[in-house]
């Protein structure tokens, strides 16, 4: 009886044993921990343009370069720019300067004539305009007055003139020089001048309207001994285009919409920011804005690579530091 | 009589002896021992510290990596760096990390809110200088890029933003139509886009190698597909890519908690493994170097405080 008790319990021993072995599994454990991780950004006020170059291959004289002329194709939009908020402030406007051939008021470093298409700045081709609307106006375009007399003008006498040149329109422009140049008068024809039709050359008084082969006259407001500026329009009726325009020794016109620093840019009201807080709400870090380039090539411009331009974006915020 | 006198006078000299004996005799120690056995048996637990609790890096510019000398506290050995201790009872066979990150883009909300410090944390073997991002999460663009090329508007594209080092991805949604957003290309440059370079932007076809360097997102499940890069400049990744909405691009190392990791894509990684390093056994500490990459665009001041989360497996019979 005590040797049958023994074997039984035994038996449970191996029994209970071997479904030890048979249930009990390795698992794996897992534990965690955290750490907070904080992160402080600084107040910068910082853009990023892209590309970083577009060209424009054989345009033709008096053209304007649009997106299917721009040498590089793989890109989504030719011809664009993106504006990239960087940084980590909201941006609250932004605006444009272009390079321009020679020196604001020193007609001497007029380009047409030299021969040189070194002479010529491609950022005094460019037009610009807001996403898709198809709405281009000039960044700052600076013009000087005639080397040469142009005998088919009829202009007062001591009166200095020149042309806008606008692709292949060109608008002429009369100034008188009887007084102080930042306060004189200027002259602009409302028909362009192109190589089918002669435009605006009579300057003469009493041809002053809105009208075909007519001039609008406008007085300029001093910006400073030498140099002033007015609202102007220019165009036919119905086509005008508004600018602002200033006027340097009566001898060099600046006709510009997107860039706030000319000379007298915050004493013209059609000079405008390409993205201004109050009327498109601020650009936030991590927002873009895009802006549609063209270029419009003067008649005149010597063939080849002309002087490569620059065209630079300014962006303001009210949290710079 | 005069015996039992002389028994009392010695039984008195004895006695004045003996307490002689007693004053003048020093004592010695008399010991007796006896022995009880303290056991004691440690639960099986698996437990780990992590320590500092809470880093914080100040005044990072937009686009910075912020090192050691960004952190506020300096007064640790090493700012920046983190303890990872085996407080508990096991040895610890792997571990590994995540991080929290933002629910939607951030970028252009104005809000440094919505952005997220996790999705900035990189992390390294102590003083190895190697760092990947634990888990990093972009979306892709709200808005057209004017200067970046795609083959059609099938493509979905936008960035992997490496701190000041952005590198364009896009994937082709219709290649496979029927599989949604599998077995489809992803395409990823291979110069970053910066403030100073517009980098690679170039994603026609054929221009694999030059421009780009391009993948297959393999179908994981019905809710991703993924990709083992084991090449171009996010060798040792795993991305993936939501399904059916191709959205949004992951790339992780560390987060083994991450869809696929181990299973279906290998570039991803413990920070430690027992079957390279050996077992972290209790009261031993590992190091983990961190460094915030701060995306350009990002709004200044705090963003949202990120959560890293250590992660330690121990294989323990219970």
């Amino acid at each position: 009886m005590n040797g049958k008790t023994l074997a039984l319990g035994t038996f449970g021993v191996l029994v209970a044993l071997v479904l030890l072995v048979t249930f009990t599994t390795t698992e794996a454990v897992t534990s965690s921990s955290e750490v907070n991780i904080s992160v402080q950004v600084a107040t910068r006020t910082m853009v990023d343009i892209a590309p970083e170059s577009i060209t424009w291959l054989a345009l033709e004289p008096g053209s304007e370069g649009t997106s299917s002329d721009v040498s590089n194709q793989n890109v989504n939009r030719p011809g664009s720019i993106q504006i990239e908020n960087v940084g980590s402030t909201n941006i609250t406007k932004i605006w444009f300067n272009t390079t321009y051939t020679g020196t604001f008021g020193d007609p001497t470093t007029r380009p047409f004539g030299t021969g040189d298409n070194g002479s010529y700045d491609a950022g005094n081709f460019v037009v610009l305009s807001k996403y898709n609307q198809n709405d281009y106006y000039w960044v700052n375009r600076v013009d000087y007055n005639e080397s040469q007399e142009l005998v088919y003008l009829n202009t007062p006498t001591d009166w200095y003139y020149g042309r806008i040149r606008n692709g292949s329109q060109e608008y002429f422009f009369a100034i008188d020089t009887s007084g102080n140049c930042n306060t004189t008068t200027i002259r602009i024809g409302n028909t362009p001048h192109t190589t089918s039709q002669d435009g605006t050359t009579d300057f003469t008084s009493g041809n002053e309207g809105t009208g075909t082969n007519q001039y609008r006259e406008w007085t300029l407001t001093a910006v400073d001994n030498y140099t002033g500026v007015a609202d102007i329009y220019i165009g036919e009726a119905g086509q005008t285009r508004s600018y602002c325009l200033a006027v340097k020794n009566c001898n060099s016109v600046m006709l510009y919409k997107w860039n706030m620093d000319a000379p007298g840019a915050s004493q013209c009201g059609n000079a405008t920011y390409f993205l201004n807080n109050e009327t498109d709400g601020e650009l936030t870090p991590g927002s873009s804005v895009i802006a549609d380039l063209r270029v419009r090539v003067p008649y005149g411009v010597y063939q080849g690579y002309v002087q490569q331009g620059i065209l630079t974006v300014t962006v303001q915020s009210e949290e710079s530091s | 009589m005069k015996g039992k006198r002389h028994l009392n006078r010695i039984i008195g000299l004895s006695l004045i002896f003996l307490f002689i004996f007693i004053i003048f005799n020093p004592s010695d120690a008399v010991t007796s021992s006896s022995q009880v056995n303290v056991s004691v048996q440690v639960a099986t637990r698996t437990m780990i510290d992590v320590n500092p609790e809470r880093i914080e890096w100040i005044g990072l510019e937009p686009g910075e990596e912020g090192g050691p000398d960004d952190v506020s506290n300096q007064n640790v050995n090493a700012p920046g760096s983190i303890q990872i201790e085996n407080t508990g009872s096991t040895n610890i066979t792997k571990i590994w990390f995540n991080v929290s990150q933002p629910s939607a883009r951030p970028f252009g909300s104005g809000d440094n809110g919505s952005y997220d410090a996790g999705n900035f944390i990189a992390i390294a073997k102590h003083n190895t200088g190697q760092y990947y991002f634990v888990n990093r999460l972009d979306f892709n663009e709200s808005q057209e890029i004017v200067y970046l090329y795609v083959p059609g508007p099938s493509w979905n594209y936008g960035r992997i933003r490496n701190a000041s080092n952005e590198y364009f991805w896009a994937v082709n949604i219709s290649a496979n139509p029927l599989q949604n957003c599998g077995n489809m290309p992803l395409r990823i440059g291979l110069r970053p886009h910066n403030i100073s370079s517009t980098g690679s932007t170039n994603f026609a076809d054929g221009l694999s190698g030059t421009e780009y360097q391009e993948f297959t997102v393999s179908i994981m499940n019905a809710n991703w597909g993924y990709v083992d890069m084991n090449s171009g400049p996010f060798a040792n990744y795993c991305a993936i890519i939501p399904r059916p909405a191709c959205n949004k691009i992951y790339i992780y190392h560390w987060d083994m908690d991450a869809p696929g990791a181990g299973l279906y894509c290998f570039s991803a990684s413990y920070f430690w493994d027992n079957a390279t390093n050996g077992e972290l056994k209790p009261g031993e500490s590992v190091i983990a170097d961190i460094v915030v990459r701060v995306p350009y665009g990002v709004y200044q001041g705090y963003v949202k405080e990120g959560v890293l989360t250590v992660i330690a497996q121990s294989e323990t019979s219970t």
